[in-house]
């Protein structure tokens, strides 16, 4: 097989990757732990009773242990390595470009994680003849684990781009609580009319949706580490924003089509969080060549534009035209309260950068930062609420953001108006356009290539 | 003159209140091979950093061959090759793998990314280290490396950052070698060095930097002898000195220096090669029978500080 057909990366990478002290490590343990479990598998199949439940678990904590915590973690030096070693700027120029060099890194992870789960088949048949295994359900453990450590092999490369390794575990943990809030909101809002979504058990068409979205995960993730390190004259806001609206698509037509009920959308509103941080967050940049490429996206390339003010658009027209999908399907006005609540968290620290610039040389350590300080202050406010009533703290709740949050969980989203939390969520507007008018000629003319 | 290959207009870049490169301009004419003269701190390498398109100017403009470096920066990056003064090495990784990745990474496929590695190793004299691995290089051996790495795309412009920098005289001579043959096949180089004697050898063109403005640029020579600027010449004559002495002292703008064995040497007011021939002239029909009239220069390394300290206090325009 010729290998010029392969990235370079991916040969570097697993000539590099094969010979590592990591990698030799995590194959050998994994050998010595199969030995062991199928250790563990004979003495239990040839005991009175035999149970093999003990040796079943024994095997599977060890195959996850390597395939989704030590295989993964590998990649969070994917590109902090290359940032150390000071190797980028010569790839740079190269013929290859930040994605070539992330989905390369990604490849070749993914690469060495198959050949582990390779190394691990014999073992997988002998269990099979030691005792009564159901090798279809095993197989089928097996590659979801698979996918789920592409996955995290995906969002560890992803996040290997940033320096702060805090910034790294804040995004973790964001996303994981918002994995769990979102959810709880709208299915709460929908329980009060007929009972809300189910996720039910996963068939086909699940399944497959399933796939598709983890496969744009992994894209989006990738990507997010090429934008990382890329220099400024490539545009990712144009990939980043193409595969969450692909993302949007996906899990909007399955709600619409397939399952109709929200939870895709939900799905996909949790799922954009990132994509949306990222593109309020985004830098400007004053390259012509970045802006004439879009040209031909017409009147849409100011949605893929980089830089927070089409980042701004993007988010906005994204999020309504889910909010909008969730009313028609539900047809609960409470979805327009809830809505407003997220766009206006969403839109705070955004806010705040945007009037004061200091904030902005690093905007996404201070939209964090901006959030975890809103949180506390709320909690804080619910936390003297409890103990001396306030009057007030409902009306409060409509004008800060974060706030809005704890009075739904505290007291019901029918409490919230929808119309008094359109203040914020004005004053918001206002100042962004105020803000974004200078930017805004500034694209138009580079737009046209820098001219005129 | 031929259109220049890198046009750099205005150029300035700062880094907070630190201006590292303060409005300067210059040209780079294909064939020509430029020194790049600073001292520390200077701003060379934030100014080829922005050549290369690996930063950008906060203004000012750098074309290579017509491309803005800063709208263009992939068609920039096809012409130019790039050699930082600090390389980044890999791990696990021998001579050979690295030179093959890196023309795997140029776009070399099949048997000429193996043409292509193979001459280059041969040039660069890689060819005995190739199975020894990258991290093992001695400082010599890495810059051979590294050039060897900048070399594969064959690019028409190729800068040097520091080439010399740290090397022992033996690999010092073979990096002068390396970047001789190149300029010989007519490639066009920029060169940054501290070594100014090793740049006076090879360079037809030097640009001095100095707090991110360039404070001279021209030859060597026009470093060491300005005209306008005095300069010591040496007169050598049969016979006595006495005449030619008093001479001198009637002369405007020459005076004596020092009476030494078979002549003296005396200051005159402007160096130019104009001044000089018509008082060589005067001193012949004078009947004085010259056969020595040399002008002292300077050392090149004494004409820098000399021009820095009067950059430093103001003096150069």
């Amino acid at each position: 097989m010729n290998s010029d057909r392969f990235n370079p990366m991916v040969i570097k990478e697993l000539r590099q990757g094969l010979k590592s002290r990591s990698f030799l490590a995590s194959f050998l343990g994994l050998q010595v732990a199969m030995v062991i479990s199928m250790f563990v598998y004979l003495v239990s199949a040839n005991s009175k009773g035999a149970d093999l439940s003990a040796a079943d678990g024994l095997f599977w904590f060890m195959l996850g242990l390597i395939l989704l915590l030590f295989m993964p973690l590998r990649s969070f030096q994917a590109l902090s390595e290359e940032i150390k070693g000071n190797t980028l700027e010569m790839l740079f120029l190269t013929r290859m470009n930040a994605w070539k060099i992330t989905f390369g890194k990604w490849c070749a992870l993914v690469i060495q994680l198959l050949l582990m789960v390779t190394a691990i088949l014999p073992y997988f048949v002998l269990r099979y003849f030691l005792g009564s295994i159901d090798i279809a359900g095993n197989l089928e453990m097996l590659f979801y684990m698979i996918i789920a450590a592409m996955l995290f092999t995906s969002v560890g490369v992803g996040l290997s781009g940033l320096n702060s390794k805090l910034l790294r575990g804040l995004i973790i943990v964001g996303v994981l609580l918002s994995f769990n809030i979102l959810p709880l909101l709208f299915l709460g809002a929908s329980a009060g009319f007929g009972g809300g979504p189910t996720f039910g058990m996963m068939g086909w068409p699940e399944l497959v949706i399933g796939l598709i979205v983890v496969g744009i995960l992994m894209m989006f993730f990738v990507e997010y580490g090429a934008s990382q390190i890329a220099p400024p004259a490539e545009n990712h806001s144009l990939r980043k924003r193409m595969l969450a609206l692909s993302l949007a698509v996906v899990l909007g037509s399955f709600a619409c089509i397939v399952d109709d009920s929200i939870a895709g959308i939900i799905l996909s509103l949790v799922l954009l969080i990132p994509v949306s941080i990222d593109a309020l967050c985004e830098p400007l940049i004053g390259i012509p060549s970045v802006y004439l490429k879009l040209k031909k996206f017409r009147i849409a390339r100011w949605l893929f534009y980089p830089g927070w003010v089409s980042g701004f658009l993007f988010v906005s027209l994204v999020y309504w035209i889910l909010f909008s999908m969730m009313y028609l399907i539900e047809g609960d006005a409470d979805i327009w309260t809830i809505g407003l609540i997220i766009y206006n968290i969403l839109l705070f620290p955004f806010v705040c950068i945007r009037l004061v610039p200091f904030l902005g040389r690093k905007a996404l350590v201070s939209y964090f930062s901006l959030q975890v300080i809103s949180f506390v202050f709320c909690l804080l406010m619910v936390f003297i609420e409890e103990i001396h009533f306030i009057s007030d703290y409902i009306i409060l709740g409509h004008l800060l953001p974060m706030l809005g949050l704890f009075v739904m969980a505290d007291e019901s989203v029918s409490d919230l108006h929808p119309f008094l939390l359109l203040v914020p969520t004005g004053i918001m507007l206002v100042i962004t356009l105020l803000k974004a008018r200078r930017p805004l000629k500034q694209m138009q003319y580079l737009s046209r290539g820098g001219e005129g | 003159m031929s259109e220049p290959l890198v046009e750099v207009r205005n150029l300035t870049r700062s880094f907070g209140k630190v201006k590292a490169v303060d409005d300067i301009s210059f040209n780079i004419y294909p064939g020509q091979v430029v020194g790049f003269i600073g001292e520390n701190g200077a701003g060379k390498t934030t100014t080829m950093r922005m050549m290369v398109t690996l930063d950008l100017p906060d203004s000012g403009t750098i074309k290579v061959k017509g491309f803005d470096a800063v709208g263009y920066p992939n068609k920039v990056r096809k012409r130019v090759g790039w050699m930082p003064d600090a390389y980044g090495a890999y791990d696990f990784m021998d001579v050979s793998e690295y030179m093959d990745f890196f023309a795997r990474a140029y776009g070399y496929t099949g048997k000429e990314r193996e043409l292509r590695v193979s001459e280059v190793m041969d040039f660069t004299e890689l060819n005995q280290l190739a199975d020894r691995p990258v991290k093992k290089l001695s400082k010599g051996q890495a810059q051979r490396l590294c050039l060897g790495r900048t070399l594969i795309p064959d690019p028409e412009l190729l800068i040097l950052d520091e080439p010399a920098a740290g090397l022992d005289p033996r690999a010092r001579i073979e990096v002068k070698n390396l970047v001789r043959i190149l300029a010989s096949e007519g490639k066009t180089l920029f060169i940054s060095s501290h070594i100014l004697s090793e740049l006076e050898q090879m360079c037809d063109d030097m640009l001095f930097i100095s707090a991110g403005k360039i404070v001279h640029q021209g030859s060597s020579e026009s470093l060491k002898v300005k005209e306008g600027h005095p300069v010591v010449v040496k007169v050598r004559l049969e016979g006595p000195t006495e005449k030619l002495e008093e001479w001198i002292s009637f002369q405007e703008g020459v005076s004596l220096v020092a009476r030494e064995k078979n002549g003296l040497r005396m200051k005159v007011d402007d160096a130019s090669t104009d001044r000089l021939s018509r008082l060589l002239r005067k001193i012949v029909q004078e009947d004085f029978q010259v056969y020595g009239f040399e002008r002292e220069d300077i050392r090149l390394e004494d004409a820098f500080v000399d021009l820095l300290s009067k950059s430093q206090s103001g003096a150069v325009s």
